[in-house]
């Protein structure tokens, strides 16, 4: 008998398990809430950077997910049909309240484009090297949306290519794009953050 | 040079994990004796390093169950709403249920009164009577089992 990804961290056969979450069985739902509370949470906070926001949203995310549960294809990852469903709705979300391009200004002065071009070799190992989490989470939180989303996919979620393209509905090769963009840019605004602390 | 380049350009997904088995080999390849590009990509695996340690953000302890109860909410909601519909079903049944009988009762309603000795009139109030009752009976038991499933959510 085939079996299915482990959702619920139990060995379940493909047909019971797709046939009781497609049926809006509750106390399967109900645990996957649990299972994956802390890790869409993070991705939903990562996205709208607000809390109160990010929980709104979280349930939103289940609400739309018993919704469509029946529209989930067994075949994909659950995971990420349901980081799929909470991407659409933070970015509908932010949309309606913060239209963000990558090549609007910054508060310095500076489009999010120019801080991808410069760069800086040297300062960021000393940096990283004293493990300043903080200032790295500051940072990412400085990226426009959608370089913190994959950048909090592939890190934080260790996602695989195949699956961020699914999340965020997007060809492989521009995931790939906006991952390389992401980390010279986080890269940038981290070598800035140096400077300015390494000013007298 | 044209290498040095193009590898240059793959140290961040190399760093990342993002690479084909192809590419990765030809990045560890020309890392064995490229000091630079060695020294870029230990940076970039720094950050990514960095990256994966982020402290994880905590869902507040209530969400969960807060989330749980909202859905049980929106499931019986839901059921209700069907139970609605199903109701206005059997009713609109119930009435096509009347008036598809109607020429068979009129055909035999004088012999049938007459029979129970009752009124023609007193016949058809019973039997629309009778109808929809057993409608409202049916529609009744319906929706207490759909409450009833409604309540095991």
């Amino acid at each position: 008998m085939s079996r299915s990804e482990d959702v619920l961290g139990l060995p379940m056969t493909f047909e019971s398990e797709a046939a009781r979450l497609r049926s809006g069985d509750m106390e399967i739902i109900g645990r996957l809430v649990e299972r994956y509370q802390h890790r869409l949470y993070r991705y939903l906070l990562r996205l709208v950077s607000r809390p109160s926001t990010a929980e709104d949203l979280f349930q939103q995310t289940w609400v739309r997910a018993m919704e469509r549960i029946r529209y989930y294809d067994p075949r994909r990852s659950f995971e990420g049909w349901l980081f799929a469903v909470a991407h659409n709705l933070a970015i509908d979300h932010l949309r309606r309240r913060q239209p963000e391009s990558l090549d609007e200004p910054l508060p310095s002065g500076e489009t999010r484009s120019e801080l991808t071009r410069s760069a800086n070799p040297g300062a960021l190992e000393l940096l990283l090297s004293k493990e300043r989490e903080g200032i790295v989470l500051g940072a990412v939180s400085e990226l426009p949306v959608a370089f913190r989303e994959v950048i909090t996919l592939r890190f934080e979620e260790e996602m695989k290519l195949e699956e961020i393209a699914s999340v965020l509905s997007l060809p492989m090769g521009t995931v790939k794009t906006r991952l390389h963009r992401a980390m010279k840019a986080l890269r940038v605004i981290l070598e800035r953050k140096q400077d300015i602390r390494e000013m007298p | 040079m044209k290498e040095h380049s193009i590898v240059r350009d793959l140290l961040t997904l190399a760093a990342a994990g993002m690479l084909d088995p192809a590419q990765q080999v030809r990045v560890e390849m020309h890392l064995r004796h490229c000091e630079a590009c060695r020294s870029e990509f230990n940076d970039w695996a720094g950050l990514a390093g960095a990256l994966r340690r982020l402290p994880t953000p905590q869902a507040p302890a209530r969400l969960a169950l807060q989330t749980q109860r909202l859905l049980a909410q929106v499931a019986i909601s839901r059921a209700n709403q069907a139970s609605r519909l199903g109701l206005a079903c059997l009713v609109a049944f119930s009435w096509i249920a009347t008036f598809l009988t109607v020429g068979f009762v009129r055909r035999f309603d004088v012999p049938l009164a007459q029979w129970l000795d009752i009124s023609s009139t007193t016949l058809w109030a019973v039997y629309i009577g009778a109808t929809w009752l057993t409608t409202a009976l049916a529609a009744g038991l319906l929706g207490k089992r759909w409450r009833q499933e409604g309540r095991t959510i």
